[in-house]
């Protein structure tokens, strides 16, 4: 970064400097070592001197110190060739320059990347893989491997096409690499081994046409083609590639400094890559799952300035895959990440903000489920907004139009994302938006994707802000948007509850109880006046009191309405009278929350936070959640986002807690096993006791009852996403109405949304869903999405 | 790089394609407007501008990117349009004595371009140079006591600077709305001043020839042009780009807004 450090590297380049020779004598060998590193790292960096002398002199810094360093500068750069994928040319320069000085350097540097290579397709790191297989290429470029030997290693990358016994994502993954290395390599290729390029290509597009695309349309974020051809990754690649050798393999992106070394580079002698065999595909091998291609702009959308590449042009894939690496690399610090983006080597070249914009919302809408955290883009966004004033605001809200245009066929784990992003985003900015223009949203069936998303967006407003400063700011015409006053309604309220209502005396009893301060004794003992509606005859005992719970809910939250806080002090105080009364009910627990939503039903916040409560404080199980979630009486919630949002954190609540004793089982048996092992025990282990057989025995019990639970949870919920679906196709076909309403595309996109969510817990039980609820004779439209979900690894 | 040259009349050919695209999105707009569902009641998109020609080359230029066309080989281009191997090196040894000034301009909405013509190079930079010590010396607010400019011209902005003791939001809104559509109100209440942002640049002259120094509800208001004037050029037609640009640029993003609810008093608490 500073400029010192640049001159220390054109100190470097100036060959007679008997002052930096003394300095390094005097340096301990430590010293010398982080200077080189911080010297490779650097190189490339913007600096006073151009790139070509700096190379120069870091290649003559580098062989002197060949001799005694050569461990660590191997190190150090194959480091570097597989950590800064953005400077692969410029790394290669480098190895190609110290090759032609040193040949057995060379060798020795391809050899380690080759073993790096190996390690790295073992142990399923496919990104390494990918950027060494690219830094090989690149390699080739600049004399330091053959043509062969790197055609050859394509040729085994391409041959995992051929085995049967793998997933189609194992192949894809290795075709993918070869891919993604051609932009480098295609023109040198080209040019020397025409024919051999052409087999190669015949064999991917061989293998591209016949690939299934079962996946596809589950990671979709539109479900239509227009204005943007939704592409499959490899499908996108290929025609991007196919593109390039039209031109001629000339692309116009990557920088390739070793360019001006040609007549040095050229006198090398080549190597050899050793003869690499990839491990064959393992069950408990993962492989990265395929996506669809997020597309949201075109050059018609980009205003004067530099035009936007097209979507087969191999700039914009090369461009996307360096602002995703940036993003990558600087996720955990926004403003440097906003700036690394601004300032992108090329900006002037193309839109910079529109191709910014799109990577962003394309990893916010990346399907299954993001990389990083949603609130990791969206504060990324206002940074860039912050940055670049003038014209990061426009290009968003162009943006923010365009998905509402699109909205219709919008993926629904998608749209739910759009509504917190652009939510959180306004709160940033005073709730301003063009409100006027979505006017005619307003006369819209409540169901229509825009009008869900204008409710939505102001829900999820009101709970950044208040429902009194969103009424303010929107158009009177969306006073049907606005959020209901979020007040309590108490049902044995003095002043509007029927006279004869049952309970109300106890209700008014119980309060003055609690007001009182009463011991859970009290409030046991003023429950215990009321009679059991249930109560038949004298002989048979009720499991629960309906009419207990009822008072007990609604007082306890009538009296503690003034915050969460109030509330969850409330419950936490009585937890023993939810044990007595409700217990491992079903019956109960599901009175629990119908008189919960009662009390509360214009405010869904309080209604996801008492849920989540609930669930903490195990008076209410995840399965009970789930039935409730699916019971008549929530009909008129069911497709709006706060009971997903309550349905998806009952899920993550029970993975979490499963997750929790697999972890424990795991680390007391690693103990156990690690002990008997290891006669010389370290302190740490001492402290902690070894544990027993039994123990272990204990653990594995509760962790297979947590299974157990999670499994039926699982079960529950599907179960009755079947049977609704299958319920509204069926009187939809007796009546014979068209089934695909609003209602139906909700229903079936919350279906698929559990499926991606939770993509890495249900895939434990696939086998036993689809021998028990997803079978080949369900309804075809209901088991895509059990299909898609499958293809995901197949 | 590459470049090309294009001549400034179109060759037939051009002329050929550029009727026959003009034609093809003719045809496809009807067609969009025949396919589109009519229980829809926005149709699916349509292109976000109209697309006429303003100008024929950049139009081929576009077209050529999108890979709608191919660029017909011209013999004298052949020389020009360096192959893979180009010697980088070479150009960046001759360009490497006057490099641009690398550090990034937040505020700039221009940035020159770096690759130009060799024999423009030192011309375009020192243009650049004075371009951003200009906007440097503007955004610190150094202007020279008339007002001026460091090219001499008079100081131009949409958003003027109101001082006066107790101002609020909604007296300036009231005082200013009458010269022009108001974009953004930023206040800084305990600084007893705000900022008014006008959608058009007469506006924001007019009320400060107008307003410096009147009276408004019993207040005194000094009124000039703010310093900070962040460039918002409308780049495209979504409306609300020039608010959010205003918030963006202000430094005092959630400071302005006043909370109008009662204060809520809490029982005390049994549980």
């Amino acid at each position: 970064m500073s400029r010192r450090k640049f001159d220390e590297m054109s100190e470097y380049a100036s060959p007679a400097d008997s002052g930096s020779a003394r300095k390094r004598r005097r340096t301990d060998a430590v010293e010398i070592e982080d200077r080189l590193e911080s010297l490779i790292i650097r190189v490339g960096e913007k600096s006073t001197s151009s790139l070509e002398s700096n190379l120069e002199g870091l290649a003559s810094v580098l062989e002197a110190d060949i001799n005694n360093y050569k461990g660590k500068i191997l190190k150090i750069l194959s480091d570097c060739a597989v950590k800064m994928p953005e400077k692969t040319t410029i790394y290669t320069t480098l190895v190609g320059l110290l090759n032609a000085k040193n040949y057995n350097f060379g060798g020795e540097f391809v050899d380690m990347m080759a073993r790096k290579l190996k390690e790295a397709v073992k142990a399923c790191m496919w990104k390494t893989a990918r950027y060494v297989l690219r830094f090989f290429a690149d390699l080739v470029n600049c004399h330091v491997i053959s043509t062969n030997s790197l055609l050859q290693l394509l040729h085994t990358f391409l041959d995992t096409a051929r085995d049967d016994n793998s997933p189609q994502v194992r192949s894809d993954t290795y075709v993918y690499a070869v891919l993604s290395c051609l932009p480098w390599v295609g023109r040198e290729l080209y040019e020397k081994k025409e024919q051999d390029l052409e087999r190669l290509l015949k064999h991917i597009e061989i293998y591209v046409r016949k690939r299934s695309r079962k996946h596809m349309p589950g990671l979709r974020v539109w479900r239509s083609d227009r204005p943007h051809p939704q592409e499959e990754y490899l499908d996108c690649l290929w025609a991007q590639i196919c593109k390039l050798r039209s031109d001629n393999w000339q692309e116009k992106h990557i920088a390739r400094p070793y360019v001006a070394f040609d007549s040095i580079l050229c006198e090398a002698l080549q190597h050899n890559i050793p003869q690499i065999t990839l491990p064959p595909h393992h069950s408990d091998n993962t492989y990265t799952f395929p996506w669809v291609v997020f597309r949201l702009f075109d050059y018609t959308d980009c205003p004067e300035g530099p035009v936007l590449p097209g979507a087969h042009s191999i700039e914009r894939y090369l461009i996307e895959e360096h602002l995703h690496n940036i993003i990558k690399e600087y996720h955990l610090e926004r403003k440097q990440c906003a700036a690394v983006l601004l300032d992108f080597p090329l900006k002037h070249k193309i839109p910079l903000e529109y191709m910014i914009v799109e990577v962003v919302m394309a990893e916010l809408f990346h399907l299954p489920v993001p990389r990083y955290l949603e609130i990791c883009y969206g504060s990324l966004l206002i940074e860039l907004c912050k940055l670049q004033p003038a014209t990061m605001p426009q290009v968003l809200a162009q943006a923010v139009e365009l998905l509402f245009d699109r909205i219709d066929t919008m993926n629904v784990c998608c749209f739910d994302r759009f509504v917190n992003w652009f939510g959180y985003h306004l709160s940033n900015f005073q709730f301003k938006w063009s409100w006027d223009d979505w006017l005619e949203a307003a006369q819209l069936d409540p169901m229509h994707p825009r009008a869900k998303f204008i409710i939505e967006v102001l829900l999820k407003a009101m709970r950044l802000s208040y429902r009194q400063r969103i009424a303010e700011v929107v158009p009177e015409q969306f006073d049907c948007f606005v959020p209901l006053k979020p007040e309590p309604v108490y049902k044995f309220s003095i002043d509007t509850a029927d006279a004869d209502l049952p309970g109300l005396d106890t209700a008014q009893r119980l309060e003055s109880v609690v007001r009182a301060k009463g011991s859970t004794a009290e409030v046991l003992q003023t429950l215990a006046e009321l009679p059991n509606p249930l109560r038949e005859n004298e002989d048979s005992e009720p499991t629960h009191n309906p009419l207990q719970i009822q008072v007990f809910l609604q007082t306890i939250l009538h009296l503690g309405s003034k915050s969460f806080s109030h509330a969850f002090a409330g419950i936490s105080k009585f937890l023993k009278v939810f044990e007595s009364i409700v217990g491992n009910n079903e019956e109960g627990q599901l009175i629990v929350l119908r008189e919960m939503h009662d009390v509360w039903s214009t405010h869904q916040q309080m209604v996801v936070m008492l849920c989540d409560k609930f669930l903490r404080t195990q008076i209410v199980s995840c399965a009970t959640m789930a039935n409730w979630i699916f019971s008549k009486e929530m009909t008129s919630e069911f497709t709006k986002n706060y009971i997903w949002e309550i349905l998806h954190g009952t899920i993550r609540k029970m993975n979490k807690h499963v997750a929790k004793l697999q972890r424990e089982v795991n680390e007391a048996r690693e103990r156990r096993t690690g002990n008997e092992s290891d006669d010389s025990s370290s302190d740490d282990e001492e402290q902690r006791p070894r544990p027993s057989e039994e123990e272990i025995e204990r653990m594995e019990e509760k962790l297979e009852t947590a299974q157990a639970d999670q499994k039926n949870l699982f079960l529950i919920i599907f179960q009755r996403f079947i049977m609704i679906l299958s319920e509204h196709l069926v009187r939809c076909d007796t009546d014979g109405r068209d089934f695909n309403t609003h209602w139906y595309r909700w229903t079936i996109g919350r279906l698929h949304q559990i499926f991606m969510m939770h993509n890495t817990q249900v895939e434990r039980y696939s086998q036993t869903l689809s021998t028990l609820l997803f079978t080949q004779d369900l309804e075809p439209h209901i088991l895509d999405a059990f299909n898609q979900f499958v293809a995901l690894r197949s | 790089m590459v470049y090309l040259h294009f001549p400034s009349n179109l060759t037939e050919e051009e002329q050929m394609l550029q009727a026959k695209y003009q034609k093809l999105r003719r045809k496809k707009k009807a067609l969009h407007a025949l396919k589109a569902p009519k229980q829809e009641p926005e149709p699916l998109v349509p292109l976000k501008r109209p697309m006429e020609a303003k100008d024929a080359k950049e139009m081929a230029k576009k077209l050529i990117k999108s890979g709608a066309i191919k660029v017909p080989e011209r013999p004298q281009a052949a020389t020009e349009k360096t192959t893979f191997k180009r010697s980088m090196g070479l150009e960046r040894k001759l360009s490497a004595a006057d490099k641009a000034p690398s550090g990034y301009q937040p505020f700039s909405t221009t940035h020159p371009e770096e690759e130009i013509h060799e024999s423009r190079v030192k011309v375009k930079q020192n243009l650049y140079d004075s371009f951003v010590t200009a906007r440097d010396r503007e955004e610190r607010g150094e202007f020279t006591r008339d007002g001026r400019g460091a090219d001499g011209k008079p100081r131009q902005g949409h958003t003027i600077y109101v001082y006066g003791y107790h101002i609020s939001e909604e007296v300036l809104k009231k005082a200013f709305s009458t010269f022009g559509n108001i974009v953004n109100v930023n206040m800084e209440i305990e600084k007893n001043c705000g900022f008014v942002t006008f959608d058009k640049v007469e506006s924001a002259e007019k009320a400060i020839a107008d307003m410096n120094g009147s009276m408004v509800s019993g207040i005194q208001l000094k009124v000039s042009l703010a310093r900070r004037q962040p460039v918002i050029d409308p780049i495209n037609d979504a409306s609300s780009s020039a608010t959010w640009s205003t918030i963006a640029a202000s430094h005092s993003q959630k400071g302005s807004h006043k909370d109008k609810r009662d204060l809520v008093a809490y029982d005390d608490n049994f549980f």
